[in-house]
């Protein structure tokens, strides 16, 4: 699922990686503009997803990306997996990381790189399960 | 008969606790093409059926833009404030080229997606043609024995020959733009020949080319159904309906569910209601037989073995694709 959360209205970059990652073979929810991390998790748990990509260009993401994974984890899917896409400045990554993001493409990520690395990191958590 | 899993029984459990992680969790597994995973979801919807079965299933379809999420967004809020449950099983279309897919249809419905009363479950087509997914009649079950007392399963954007939801509903909704061409469009066979009833959506756009679109509707049904000739009207009969209606602005959602509710009382009267899911159960267990030959013709190994070869034979033209087809399938017959 490719996720827009918070005051954050551009949906380009979201747009072009759920596009590209269908390409590839993905099936990819998309949610509408301004959710909440609530409602995010609500949706991404509903449609019984592996992973959210959350697309981040307004700078929400060291308060909205934390919230969307504690959302997940008291909706009871703990094991869905975060990624984070967009533009978040470099000295951030590791807060990020810390909260329980498993990838962080900022811009210029090839996309199949990314598509590689999201694969992955599913594959591994299947394999946990 | 497959036995359960405890997983699985914590699974049917939470379906029927209404828990929608549990729920989403099962028609994941409807849908999974994994073979382990098929005798489980024979298991866990063998369990389900019995709580299955009391809701009223509306198809809904139409050509892409024409509004289905859109109404589904507006009745669906309707529909809570009248206490009923919804589910809706929303399906997009996969890519024949990647296998992937795009699946938008919550964005229009982001009223809908967080009430508590409504379950909206996006699926691909998965290379199933006919505007559904392959699980959907599956998902459908699944949901009902979650109690939910309405599911709508909305089709892809669809053209004139994608019928299969109304072979898996109870009753099955067309939506029409009200431009969309003359009575002889609406006279052509295939879809309009097995809608329920017809609503001219977006008609606050136009409304006398609205007006016009149903007169023609209308007027092409006659021809259709042989509807309409003086001596041939019953009132105990439901006889295809045509309404004007704006999904976005909400009109005519009472007249769109009054209608709902008199075809269902007329066919339960009938008794047509409980035969045409009977008939249904037929087909969707003849799909099943088909599907499943199908999975196994390409999972045998003396087909695998024979498959490039054959392949290659008949894209070069030298093995005629009638011939090999035939030859593949003796190969899977053990000849």
């Amino acid at each position: 699922m490719i996720a827009k959360l918070g005051q954050d209205g551009h949906d380009r970059g979201a747009k072009v990686v759920a596009s590209a990652f269908a390409d590839l073979g993905y099936d990819v929810d998309v949610g509408p503009l301004f959710q909440t991390p609530e409602e995010c998790a609500r949706q991404a748990i509903e449609n019984d997803v592996h992973a959210v990509g959350v697309s981040t260009l307004a700078a929400g993401h060291k308060t909205l990306v934390p919230e969307i994974i504690r959302a997940l984890r008291e909706q009871g899917s703990p094991e869905i997996i975060v990624f984070v896409g967009g533009v978040v400045p470099q000295q951030d990554y590791e807060f990020l990381y810390s909260s329980g993001v498993k990838g962080i493409y900022g811009p210029g990520t090839p996309i199949p790189e990314s598509a590689r690395d999201v694969l992955n990191h599913i594959k591994r958590a299947c394999a946990d399960a | 008969m497959p036995t359960l899993e405890s997983e699985d029984l914590r699974l049917i459990d939470g379906v029927r606790g209404g828990d929608r992680r549990a729920l989403a969790k099962v028609i994941t597994l409807l849908e999974s093409t994994r073979p382990e995973h098929r005798l489980r979801a024979d298991a866990v919807l063998d369990a389900l059926l019995p709580h299955a079965g009391k809701a009223l299933r509306l198809g809904i379809s139409g050509v892409p833009g024409v509004g289905k999420s859109t109404l589904i967004e507006s009745l669906g809020m309707f529909l809570l404030e009248r206490g009923h449950k919804l589910a809706v099983l929303a399906v997009d279309p996969s890519s024949g080229v990647s296998g992937g897919s795009i699946l938008g249809d919550k964005t229009r419905m982001e009223r809908l997606s967080v009430q508590d009363q409504a379950y909206i479950r996006p699926s691909p087509s998965s290379g199933t043609l006919g505007g559904v997914a392959e699980k959907t009649r599956e998902a459908m079950l699944a949901c009902e024995a979650a109690g939910y007392d309405v599911v709508i399963v909305e089709t892809v954007g669809v053209g004139q020959s994608e019928t299969t939801v109304a072979g898996m509903t109870d009753l099955f909704v067309l939506l029409q733009l009200p431009n969309a061409g003359d009575d002889l469009q609406a006279m052509k066979k295939g879809i309009m020949e097995l809608a329920d009833l017809i609503v001219i959506n977006k008609a606050d756009l136009d409304p006398d080319a609205a007006t016009r679109a149903e007169a023609q509707i209308v007027s092409a049904l006659r021809v259709l159904r042989f509807t309409g000739a003086p001596g041939t009207h019953d009132e105990q009969r439901w006889q295809t309906r045509v309404m004007r209606g704006s999904a976005l602005k909400g009109d005519g959602l009472e007249s769109f569910w009054n209608n709902v509710t008199e075809f269902r009382a007329l066919r339960e009267r009938s008794g047509e209601f409980a035969e045409r899911r009977r008939q249904q159960a037929l087909t969707w267990m003849w799909d099943q037989v088909h599907a499943r030959l199908l999975a196994d013709f390409r999972d045998s190994a003396a087909v695998r073995a024979a498959l490039p070869q054959m392949l290659e034979a008949v894209t070069q033209g030298r093995v005629a694709p009638s011939s090999a087809a035939r030859r593949l399938l003796d190969f899977f017959e053990g000849h």
